[in-house]
C-alpha cells in the first residue's frame, strides 16, 4: 500500500447524507520536491547545522522540512509516514476544510498530480535555469539525472521551458549529464525561441569546437563526452561569451535545446501532459521569466475562471517560501469548503509576500 | 494591548506560527484603529456640527483614517458616501505622493544591501542588489506607468541583471523625467 486512505480530489464527498453537520471539503495538494531539495536532502543539512551549533541554519534547513517546518507553523498538523512517503493532515474547522498533502519526490508522482483532476500540485526545486521542475535522488551525484534523467520515468527534468537555454559549461561540466546543444549548421535561434536569460546575448553568438570552450584539455574531453563528439571534432555550436558567477568568470556560455514539447523527455513534459490540477505552483528560481509564457501562452492552459490557477516566483529564490504559501493556504481566514479558490489562493499569495518583504527576500510570489 | 505587552509577545528565538501571529495582528489593528473608528462614526453623526468637526478631524489625521473609512459598512447616504470615497482618496492620493518622494530620495543611494545567508543549493549567482536598484523597482511599480504586471515584473527582473554603469545610467534617465525603458524588450532588439 503507498497511496493514503483519503479522497483524491475535492469533492462532496457526504453532500445531502446530513442536515445538521456540513460534512468538510477535503482539498488535496501535492508537494513536488525536486532533486537536491528531497527531504533526504533538506534533513542533511539540518543534521549538519544541528552537530555545527549554528542556530540560524538549524532554524532554517528545519523551517523548509516538510513537514517539520510546516508543524512549527500550524501547530496542529497531523503529519505521518507510510511505507516512505510523507503526508499530513490539517483540519481548518473556520474553512471547513480537511488539507491533505503528499510529498512525492519523483517525476512520475509529479506527473500524475499533474493529471490528477482538482488538486493543487507545488514544486519545490530547481528550476533548471528554466528547462523544468527536475528530479533526482537523495545526494548530490553528477549524471543525466540533472538533465533528462537516467531513468526519464522517474528522474531528470520535466520540460516545460522555451526552446533553448544559454546555459555556462561549468554547469555542464560540474553536473556531468549528456545534452544537445545546438549545431552552428543550424540558424541561430530567434528572439521569440529563447530563454529571457539568452535573449541580450543572441547579438553575440559565436560558432565553437568543443576544443574552443574551455582551456582546461581535460574538461575540453569531458565536454566533448557529454555533447556526444570527439574532443577533436570539427562540428561547431552556438555559444556566447559571459559571467556567470566570479569564480568562473568570463567563459563560453552554450544554447542547449531544451523545449517542453516534443522533447527526449516526453511524455514527462508539458506539451505530452494536459494538467487537470486545479492549481500548479512552481516554485523554483525565476520561473515566472522562465516558465510563465510556456504555461501560459505556448501550452494554452490559461485561466478559467476559477479555474487553471497558476503562481510563480519572480527572481532567484531559497525554498523557505513554500512552507510559508502552504501554511497561508491553510489558515485562510475565512469559510472555503467548496468556495472558489481564486480568493484563497491571493490570500496565500499576498501573505506569503508580506512575510519574504519582512525577511528580506529577494523574490515574490505572483 | 499596551506597548510593553506587544513587545512580550514578539519576544521569543523563533518566528511566530501562523494561527498566533494572526491574532496578534487582529489584537494589534483593533486597538491601533479603535480611536479613527469612532473618528468615522461621529463623522456619520446626525448632528450637523459634530459630523463636520469629526470630518475635519479625519482630513488632519490623513492616511492615519483611510483603511477605516474603508472598513467601515458603505454609509446609506449619498452625501456621506462621497465624503468617505473623497477622503479615503485624498489620505491615498498624499500617502502615495509621500512615499512616491521617499523612494525617488533612495534612487541615488549606491549602498549594497547585506547579502541573505545564502542556501548553497541555489544554482545561480545571487547578484548584489543596491538600495538605487530596489527604488528603482518600487517606483515603477508605484507610479503604474500603464505596464501590465507581468511586463512590470518582467522588466524589474532585467533591470537586476543590466551591469551596473547600464543600472546607474537607466536611474539618471528616470531622475532626468525620461520615461522607464522598456529593458527586456529593447535589449532583445
Amino acid at each position: 500500500m503507498t497511496a493514503p486512505a483519503v479522497v483524491a480530489a475535492s469533492r462532496r464527498t457526504g453532500e445531502g447524507d446530513n442536515t445538521l453537520i456540513d460534512p468538510p471539503e477535503v482539498r488535496r495538494i501535492v508537494l513536488a520536491q525536486g532533486i537536491q531539495f528531497t527531504r533526504e536532502d533538506s534533513l542533511k543539512l539540518y543534521n549538519d547545522a544541528v552537530a555545527r551549533n549554528d542556530a540560524y541554519e538549524t532554524w532554517y534547513y528545519r523551517s523548509i522540512l516538510f513537514p517539520e517546518g510546516l508543524v512549527d507553523r500550524l501547530p496542529g498538523l497531523f503529519a505521518w509516514e507510510l511505507d516512505g512517503h510523507h503526508h499530513a493532515l490539517y483540519l481548518n474547522l473556520a474553512q471547513n476544510v480537511v488539507y491533505q498533502i503528499d510529498l512525492v519526490e519523483d517525476k512520475a508522482a509529479f506527473r500524475q498530480a499533474l493529471l490528477t483532476e482538482g488538486i493543487a500540485v507545488i514544486y519545490n526545486g530547481h528550476a533548471r535555469y528554466g528547462r523544468g521542475p527536475c528530479f533526482g535522488p537523495p545526494g548530490v551525484f553528477p549524471g543525466d539525472d540533472w538533465e533528462n534523467g537516467s531513468a526519464p520515468d522517474t528522474t531528470g527534468i520535466f520540460r516545460m521551458g522555451y526552446p533553448f537555454v544559454g546555459i555556462p559549461c561549468h554547469e555542464i561540466i560540474g553536473h556531468g549529464y549528456h545534452t544537445t546543444p545546438l549545431p552552428a549548421t543550424e540558424p541561430p535561434p530567434t528572439r521569440e525561441q529563447c530563454d529571457p536569460e539568452l535573449r541580450p546575448h543572441l547579438g553575440a553568438l559565436q560558432a565553437r569546437r568543443v576544443s574552443e570552450m574551455h582551456a582546461d584539455a581535460m574538461l575540453v574531453e569531458h565536454l566533448a563526452d557529454l555533447f556526444g563528439v570527439t574532443p577533436d571534432s570539427d562540428e561547431r555550436f552556438w555559444t556566447f561569451l559571459a559571467v556567470e558567477d566570479q569564480e568562473h568568470g568570463r567563459e563560453v556560455h552554450v544554447v542547449l535545446y531544451a523545449g517542453w514539447e516534443n522533447t527526449p523527455t516526453a511524455p514527462a513534459d508539458l506539451g505530452a501532459t494536459d494538467f487537470a490540477c486545479r492549481m500548479f505552483c512552481h516554485f523554483g528560481c525565476s520561473t515566472f521569466q522562465h516558465n510563465y509564457h510556456i504555461l501560459r501562452t505556448w501550452k494554452g492552459w490559461k485561466r478559467e475562471g476559477d479555474d487553471r490557477l497558476a503562481y510563480w516566483q519572480t527572481d532567484l529564490a531559497k525554498p523557505i517560501g513554500t512552507n510559508m504559501f502552504l501554511s497561508y493556504l491553510l489558515t485562510c481566514p475565512k469559510r472555503q469548503d467548496w468556495q472558489p479558490w481564486g480568493d484563497w489562493a491571493a490570500y496565500a499569495v499576498r501573505q506569503t509576500n508580506r512575510e519574504l518583504v519582512a525577511g528580506g527576500y529577494g523574490w515574490r510570489v505572483i | 494591548m499596551t506597548p510593553e505587552e506587544l513587545g512580550h509577545a514578539l519576544e521569543g528565538p523563533r518566528p511566530l506560527d501562523a494561527p498566533a501571529e494572526a491574532a496578534l495582528a487582529a489584537r494589534v489593528r483593533a486597538d491601533a484603529t479603535a480611536v479613527t473608528a469612532r473618528v468615522v462614526e461621529l463623522a456619520r453623526s446626525h448632528d450637523p456640527m459634530l459630523a463636520f468637526k469629526a470630518r475635519s478631524l479625519a482630513g488632519r489625521l490623513e492616511e492615519l483614517v483611510a483603511g477605516t473609512l474603508l472598513d467601515a459598512p458603505p454609509p446609506a447616504d449619498a452625501a456621506t458616501a462621497v465624503w468617505t470615497a473623497t477622503a479615503a482618496t485624498a489620505a491615498t492620493v498624499a500617502l502615495r505622493a509621500r512615499v512616491a518622494e521617499r523612494v525617488r530620495g533612495l534612487l541615488g543611494d549606491r549602498r549594497v544591501l547585506p547579502a541573505q545567508p545564502a542556501d548553497t543549493r541555489v544554482e545561480e549567482p545571487v547578484r548584489p542588489r543596491r538600495v538605487c536598484d530596489e527604488a528603482y523597482g518600487l517606483l515603477r511599480e508605484l507610479l503604474e506607468t500603464g505596464e501590465s504586471r507581468p511586463a512590470l515584473v518582467m522588466d524589474r527582473w532585467a533591470f537586476i541583471r543590466l551591469p551596473e554603469a547600464e543600472r546607474d545610467a537607466e536611474i539618471a534617465r528616470v531622475l532626468a523625467g525620461q520615461p522607464f525603458t522598456r529593458l527586456l524588450e529593447d535589449r532583445e532588439a
